[in-house]
């Protein structure tokens, strides 16, 4: 009986594996016949329309913000649905142990946490300022300042930052951020200038780049407040 | 990009999967799905790479640029990865808290008998 269990088990591990290197023999199969020896086309076609932009120099802000701004909206749609599960679910699960845990107390963490975090927070606001001009963008400047959240959460505690930072206003303001974003597209696509999909102006840019650096900051900040939460504290 | 190497990436998306699907346990399975994430970003890397290819930022004639685009859908897949990822800890948390075990099938039998014990008759069972 336990042979034949065994057995079973194996013959539909032997089926699944060989399904799924089939399908990995025919993708790699693809790659290799399927190549075009023009290679990069689209790529080059990028770089192209991305000149004819008077206020875009770095490239890939070009694409996601402004020819494929209907992609970077429904990545931000994802990321907030993920984020209402977690706060959805973090408000359901009684949070047993979140004031009476202890606070690990070093004045070296407070002191640095407290000295770096302005700095921190400044790169981030640099980085989702000139996205447009150089390496950088809303997303790298959101996690930087969810990173520098979690730094002075580590000095101070999870729940004294979260009051600070006043969260149940800034989970309004992520919303608004969604808004921002979804009405930048629909405006983009009423008047479509040089570039299809988003708008090109550069208020209209560094606008977007703060609108998805406060979305990427404030879930970020949500996700890592929920897991510190329910461990109890850093 | 030499063939080699997209066979590597394809590979490692393989093994991946196969975890994904024959593990039994479920942060294994949220490892195996964070295994195939990564081996499509390496893909992505290495569809792109070409020595000598600069950074896509300014445009000057004559410089050989990097193709922008699987970069900003690396971007993409970094973020929603992440996000998945958050989620799905989420619920593995809310299971084990709730059945005090991360085996699929345990979970499973535990699931079957609640429904035996209310009277309503497990719904598509497997």
């Amino acid at each position: 009986m336990i042979a034949m269990k065994k057995l079973t088990f194996s013959l539909k591990g032997a089926f699944v594996v060989g399904l799924v290197s089939t399908f990995g023999v025919l993708a790699v199969a693809a790659i290799i016949l399927g190549k075009d020896p023009e290679g990069l086309r689209i790529g080059q076609l990028y770089l192209k329309r991305g000149l004819e932009l008077d206020n875009v120099s770095n490239a890939v802000f070009g694409v996601y913000g402004v020819f494929r701004f209907y992609d970077t909206l429904f990545e931000l749609m994802i990321f907030s649905m993920a984020v209402l599960g977690i706060t959805v679910f973090s408000d359901l699960e009684a949070s047993e142990s979140s004031e009476s845990a202890q606070l690990v107390e070093s004045h070296v963490v407070n002191a640095s946490a407290s000295f770096l975090y302005p700095i921190v927070a400044v790169f981030g606001f640099y980085l989702a300022f000139s996205a447009h001009l150089g390496p950088g963008g809303g997303f790298a400047a959101g996690v930087i300042g969810g990173s520098g959240v979690l730094l002075l959460a580590l000095s101070k505690g999870a729940g004294e930052t979260g009051r600070r930072f006043q969260e149940n206003e800034m989970k309004r303001v992520e919303y608004l951020a969604l808004i921002f974003a979804l009405g930048v597209a629909v405006l983009g696509s009423l008047y479509p200038g040089k570039a299809y999909g988003g708008l090109s102006g550069l208020g209209t840019i560094i606008a977007v780049n703060t609108a998805i650096g406060m979305k990427v900051f404030i879930g970020t900040w949500a996700i890592l407040h929920f897991f510190v939460k329910h461990r109890g504290e850093i | 990009m030499s063939d080699f190497t997209a066979a590597i990436s394809i590979l490692i998306v393989v093994v991946g999967s196969i975890g994904l699907i024959l593990k039994k346990n479920l942060l294994m399975k949220l490892l195996s799905l964070s295994i195939v994430n990564t081996a499509t970003i390496l893909f992505f890397v290495l569809v792109v790479y070409t020595p000598g290819d600069r950074a896509p930022i300014g445009a000057y004639p004559g410089i050989q640029y990097a193709d922008p685009l699987p970069q900003a859908l690396v971007l993409t897949s970094i973020v929603i990865n992440f996000g998945v990822l958050a989620l799905s800890l989420l619920f593995t948390m809310v299971l084990v808290k709730r059945y005090h075990t991360l085996d699929v099938k345990k979970i499973e039998e535990l699931v079957r008998k609640e429904f035996e014990a209310e009277g309503r008759p497990a719904s598509h069972g497997d």
